[in-house]
């Protein structure tokens, strides 16, 4: 744990550098508003305003989601094809403490597109939509960061095995959108599907998040935000597992740099 | 060298372009799952709203610009030529790199015609849009068509990404979502204001996916045309620019001598 503090404070700051040399990896922050128009439109254009929280909280969501998976994946192939995995590996310090120092430092700025979304609805939209519950909200909302982190984690010790798998970073996106209701309630979804999506984080989140929004009180606060976080800490471990196995297989058959 | 011969060498690089992007495993268990996914979360905004007739509105406009989408990606696939280090040699080449570069990504048309189609023709009884045959098969040559005339769009911001490289992704995603937002996608077109109306009217998705819909509709063949004719005008303007574009890179990257400094 001595070795783990210093490691993250590390990444965190690293990653906040890489973000000012190659402004092209917060592209999603560009694309958040265009989504939120997109949302927007169809539950004003259907005459739902009563839905525009729904339509205004997605592209954050996504956007937060997405960055996180997208760059995990991107993280892994710079370094590789930069020479850097194979020194980080042989330094003391945990890959997946640095990655999670990482990808914390690319959720927290992705949250940044929760304000560009309600912009678009105040400035484009004249939607102005408010917090009913703000401590429900902020709690959720930091649950659900730590779950997006620990699913990039996740996602990222994937990428570790090669690039056969990067053809598959683009493909995992849509699914967790739909799968964790970023927009549409999982209650909405085939049954199949929905048991599937309670085993997310995510679909426990996007729905506490969007009862934070409305009037009416919060049902079963406590049990939702246990499930996000309990859900959560199994991903993180998942994440921490997976890279374990794989990096010790990478370091066994000496495929670090070229797998 | 002939401009046929050029063509033909092209094809097979893009080719085997193809098959480096798509295994058939990464393909069905990745990208169409992808797809799949993508489609359905935009349609279910219909089930939400509760109304059958906007479910099917989403579920074709969804599918249709899987096909857009793909050939967006065109634009990353024309700098591919710098990342494999052959876009000095094209430069020094007698055939020159603009007709190359213009015509390596024909296989996004390919592809993106199949993904959507495969979409449509999937989730439409899934929600309950009735598609017979005969329509199916309209559809997707209009897909095609759209496919075609976008991947004129595709071009274009890939000579951007050919000169800006670290915002190659930046200049497709963006106009994939301009597209996606103001061209009849999720909400008429009639929804926006005026100057946006005829701002999505350049682009070649908004007559291809027009055209998609009256055919869906059953409306006259005459009037399916008129859209597919705009398309391919709308198309005759950006390769233009596309053109224009690649050429100027092109003899510029040669003044400077910075063809291979774009990182």
């Amino acid at each position: 744990m001595n070795a783990a503090l210093p490691a993250f404070g590390a990444a965190v700051r690293f990653q906040l550098g890489a973000f000012r040399r190659d402004p092209g990896t917060l592209l999603m922050l560009a694309t958040a508003p265009f989504s939120a128009v997109i949302l927007l439109s169809v539950t004003q254009h259907s005459g739902r305003p009563d839905l525009a929280p729904y339509a205004l909280l997605a592209p954050a969501i996504m956007t937060a989601m997405g960055m996180a998976v997208m760059e995990a994946g991107e993280t892994i192939f710079r370094d590789r094809a930069a020479g850097v995995l194979e020194a980080l590996l042989t330094t003391p310090a945990s890959l997946a403490v640095v990655l999670l120092g990482r990808i914390s430092a690319i959720t927290a700025v992705s949250l940044v597109g929760i304000a560009e979304s309600w912009l678009v609805g105040a400035l484009g939209f004249g939607v102005v939509v408010t917090v009913a519950h703000p401590l429900v909200f902020a709690a959720t909302l930091l649950a659900t960061a730590f779950g997006i982190a620990a699913t990039g984690v996740l996602m990222a010790s994937v990428f570790v095995m090669g690039r056969d798998v990067r053809s598959f970073q683009n493909s995992v996106t849509f699914p967790l959108y739909l799968l964790g209701g970023a927009m549409v309630p999982v209650t909405l979804l085939p049954a199949g599907l929905e048991a599937l999506s309670r085993a997310l984080f995510l679909s426990w989140a996007t729905d506490l998040l969007r009862d934070s929004l409305a009037p009416a009180p919060v049902d079963a606060f406590g049990w939702r935000l246990a499930a996000v976080l309990g859900l959560g800490a199994a991903t993180a471990a998942a994440g921490f597992g997976v890279m374990r196995a794989l990096v010790r297989r990478v370091r066994h058959n000496g495929t670090v740099g070229f797998a | 060298m002939n401009a046929a011969a050029v063509l033909r060498q092209t094809a097979w690089s893009g080719w085997t372009d193809l098959r480096s992007v798509y295994t058939p495993t990464n393909w069905a268990f990745g990208w169409m799952v992808r797809v799949l996914c993508q489609v359905v979360f935009y349609s279910m905004l219909g089930t939400l709203l509760g109304d059958p007739e906007r479910t099917r509105f989403l579920l074709v406009g969804a599918a249709v610009f899987i096909a857009v989408n793909e050939t967006m990606m065109t634009s990353a696939s024309t700098t591919w030529e710098r990342s494999s280090g052959t876009l000095s040699l094209l430069a020094a080449a007698p055939a020159g790199m603009v007709l190359v570069l213009a015509a390596r990504s024909w296989f996004w048309i390919a592809s993106g015609t199949v993904s959507a189609s495969v979409a449509l023709v999937v989730l439409a009884p899934v929600f309950g849009l009735d598609l017979g045959v005969a329509e199916a098969l309209t559809a997707v040559v209009l897909i095609f068509a759209t496919a075609l005339t976008n991947y004129a769009v595709g071009l274009c911001c890939g000579s951007l990404s050919l000169r800006f490289h670290q915002l190659r992704n930046v200049f497709a995603n963006i106009t994939l979502l301009t597209m996606t937002a103001f061209c009849g996608v999720m909400v008429p077109t009639s929804y926006w204001p005026k100057g946006l109306q005829w701002f999505a009217e350049l682009f070649p998705a908004a007559h291809g996916l027009r055209a998609v819909r009256l055919a869906l509709a059953g409306a006259d063949a005459g009037a399916v045309l008129a859209q597919v004719g705009w398309a391919f005008a709308t198309a005759a303007g950006w390769l233009a620019l596309a053109s224009l574009s690649l050429w100027w890179f092109h003899a510029d990257a040669r003044r400077t001598g910075s063809i291979d400094f774009g990182d």
